[in-house]
């Protein structure tokens, strides 16, 4: 028998609402003079390796939630 | 964000601070755990702060600051969120930054030092695309890999890259070079305090042993000649040699007018 859950005992605000943008911000940002950079990447050494074994182990390991805010 | 949008997060910057990391030796389970325990144990227990701002220590000294956002993926939001950060540093000074959401990180560099302020950032580093782009910069930034050789002051004339070669080259040595890094390392500490504690400078870098031919003859190098010779230095005994070379004495920066200390080229 289906019954319906108390609106308290549901969820419905899992995802962050889009957040309001400050038009102050981009005035000010499109004042400034910048540059746009490469990403920096992880050097092949062995410290990077077990961090980024960390990183994806920690992902793997994530809630569902988690996983889905992340795509 | 919500607390535990925050808390997955501070794991991976957790995760990609190696000062942070510790290693203990763990036997190998019968049965494999169903879960890993440490990642739990971290996000669980840890004490994950409260503020959407924190910073994060790197070995260097430096601190690298942490900012929590959403919707990075729009490009305003991005925008806006990069000049609260450049914002948020005082004149004069010099921030890193991480604004990191679950989709992914971008990374900021404002510097106020100079004369006009030089901000720059990449776009948005995804989590999740094939070249996990987002991890490696978290770690490029917060794990930076000579974070303290890059900021020695440079000391003499071996420079960091003629080092790091001697370097690569005991640790490639199988077992001597090996073997050879520990003392290595605690020898050059121990060289430095010798060098301050045996040598003396005064316009020449005197040995601070006497010869055994006689406690009046010490070993040194002319810097303005750059020859190794015996110099004879009869403390504050008045004798007359030609080339004799006299050094005023100072206490606490103070000439006290003191005798003066006589040293000779011998030959």
């Amino acid at each position: 028998m289906g019954i319906s859950l108390d609106a308290a005992h549901v969820a419905l605000d899992v995802f962050p609402s889009v957040p309001v943008i400050d038009q102050d911000s981009l005035r000010k940002y499109n004042e400034m003079d910048v540059k746009i950079m490469d990403a920096p990447k992880a050097s092949t050494h062995l410290k990077s390796r077990i961090m980024l074994g960390l990183q994806r182990l920690l992902l793997s390991y994530s809630s569902a939630d988690f996983k889905a805010r992340m795509l | 964000m919500d607390s535990i949008g925050s808390s997955h997060i501070y794991a991976l910057v957790k995760c990609s601070q190696w000062e942070g990391l510790s290693f203990e030796y763990s036997p190998p389970w019968i049965f494999k755990p169903i879960i890993e325990e440490g990642l739990n144990f971290l996000l669980k227990t840890a004490n994950i702060p409260e503020q959407s701002e924190y910073l994060i220590p790197l070995p260097s000294g430096r601190k690298v600051q942490v900012s929590l956002a959403t919707h990075l993926e729009i490009e305003d939001i991005a925008t806006a969120s990069i000049t609260k950060i450049v914002n948020l540093v005082h004149q004069g000074c010099a921030q890193t930054a991480c604004i990191t959401s679950h989709q992914g990180v971008v990374i900021v560099k404002v510097d106020k030092y100079s004369f006009r302020d030089s901000i720059t950032h990449t776009k948005l580093l995804p989590f999740a695309d094939e070249m996990i782009s987002g991890f490696g910069a978290l770690i490029a930034t917060l794990s930076p890999p000579f974070s303290r050789v890059d900021d020695a002051p440079p000391n003499g004339n071996l420079s960091p890259e003629l080092m790091l070669e001697i370097l690569k080259i005991l640790l490639l040595d199988y077992e001597a070079g090996f073997k050879t890094i520990f003392n290595l390392s605690c020898t050059c500490k121990m060289f430095y305090t010798m060098c301050h504690d045996y040598m003396v400078y005064m316009l020449k870098l005197l040995c601070n042993f006497a010869l055994p031919i006689s406690p009046s003859f010490f070993k040194g190098l002319d810097l303005t000649t750059g020859r190794v010779q015996l110099y004879c230095v009869e403390p504050f005994n008045r004798i007359h040699f030609s080339r004799i070379e006299e050094y005023r004495v100072f206490v606490d920066g103070a000439n006290l007018g003191l005798r003066k200390l006589q040293i000779r080229a011998a030959h």
